[in-house]
């Protein structure tokens, strides 16, 4: 590699590091708060507060996990987590980018969840079906141990601020 | 889903090391104590969506989640909470409102065992109910006594 293409590769790799933390960033500057009313759709099945706390508590759980293999991620790309962690990272979130769609997929309002994520449910559950896709191939060529090929896809597959500022609310407190 | 087996021996190690006096021991085995309970509630969950209900994989977690809820009343001894030195997501609240933390790890452990309940009666529907209804508990818990994540 000569030293135009390291440092390219380089500005690449920092790009990507400050993009997740951006992300993050906005991941941080709110918490869960309490239970949003939302409009839900005609057709949605009725579910005691239980369960509906029940069903929260996962999509807190699943948003948690891939908060902090985000992290891990950002560090990795930026080298400053060894890469020997990218393939079970990249797993994870792969897995937990697949719960997150069956999470939502009951309409439970609550949480951060802004009334958008009930009133455009079809819309909101494409776009975290495309996240599931996109970060099983991440997944895929994380397996390799190719950071380079992960850094590539990162930034599309983990569109984590994109639906942030869509759907997710501020933290109340 | 992970085996029983590990998960068991983390929640025996657990309720041992929270025995020991030093808070960061404690602090160290409840965290092991509540990931080996995440593990179990994760497998009890994947099974589930994959359209297990009463399986003998499934009735391991369940039985694992119902040992952690019976574990859990040793995992916060006096003198674990937060203080300067030690790292813990656990809230002051615990020991300053003993009876309500009580109540919520009653909650918790009585959900354990209605899941338990569901898995032996393999009905899908009502052990999909009766899990999210543990998560509610989990979740209740946490809102009051475990400092946000995020």
């Amino acid at each position: 590699m000569d030293r135009r293409t390291g440092l390219q590769g380089a500005k690449r790799k920092w790009a990507c590091a400050m993009a997740v933390g951006i992300a993050l960033f906005s991941f941080h500057q709110a918490g869960w708060s309490e239970v949003t009313p939302a409009v839900a759709g005609a057709d949605a099945p009725v579910i005691d507060k239980a369960e509906a706390d029940g069903i929260i508590f996962e999509r807190q759980q699943v948003m948690l996990r891939l908060d902090k293999d985000a992290k891990t991620l950002g560090m990795i790309a930026a080298g400053s987590a060894p890469a020997s962690k990218l393939a079970e990272t990249t797993r994870s979130i792969a897995e937990a980018a697949r719960d997150s769609v069956a999470a939502f997929e009951t309409v439970a309002p609550g949480g951060r969840s802004k009334p958008e994520v009930w009133s455009n449910h079809p819309d909101y559950m494409r776009a975290l079906r495309d996240f599931a896709v996109k970060a099983e191939a991440m997944a895929k060529a994380g397996q390799g141990g190719d950071v380079n090929a992960v850094t590539g896809l990162m930034i599309d597959a983990m569109p984590c601020k994109q639906c942030h500022d869509r759907y997710r609310a501020p933290k109340t407190s | 889903m992970r085996p029983a087996i590990p998960i068991m021996t983390a929640l025996i190690c657990a309720a041992t090391a929270s025995l020991a006096a030093v808070p960061a021991d404690s602090v160290r085995s409840r965290v092991a104590g509540y990931r080996a309970l995440g593990a179990a509630m994760k497998g009890l969950t994947e099974g589930v969506r994959q359209g297990d209900a009463g399986s003998p994989r499934l009735q391991a977690a369940a039985r694992d989640i119902v040992a952690a809820s019976k574990a859990q009343y040793r995992w916060f001894p006096q003198g674990s909470g937060p203080q300067p030195g030690v790292k813990t997501a656990a809230r002051a609240e615990i020991w300053g409102n003993a009876p309500a933390f009580r109540t919520a790890q009653d909650n918790f452990a009585r959900q354990a065992t209605a899941v338990e309940r569901a898995v032996a009666a393999g009905d899908a529907s009502a052990l999909r109910g009766e899990i999210r209804k543990l998560g509610g508990a989990c979740k209740a818990c946490h809102d009051q006594f475990r400092t946000s994540d995020d």
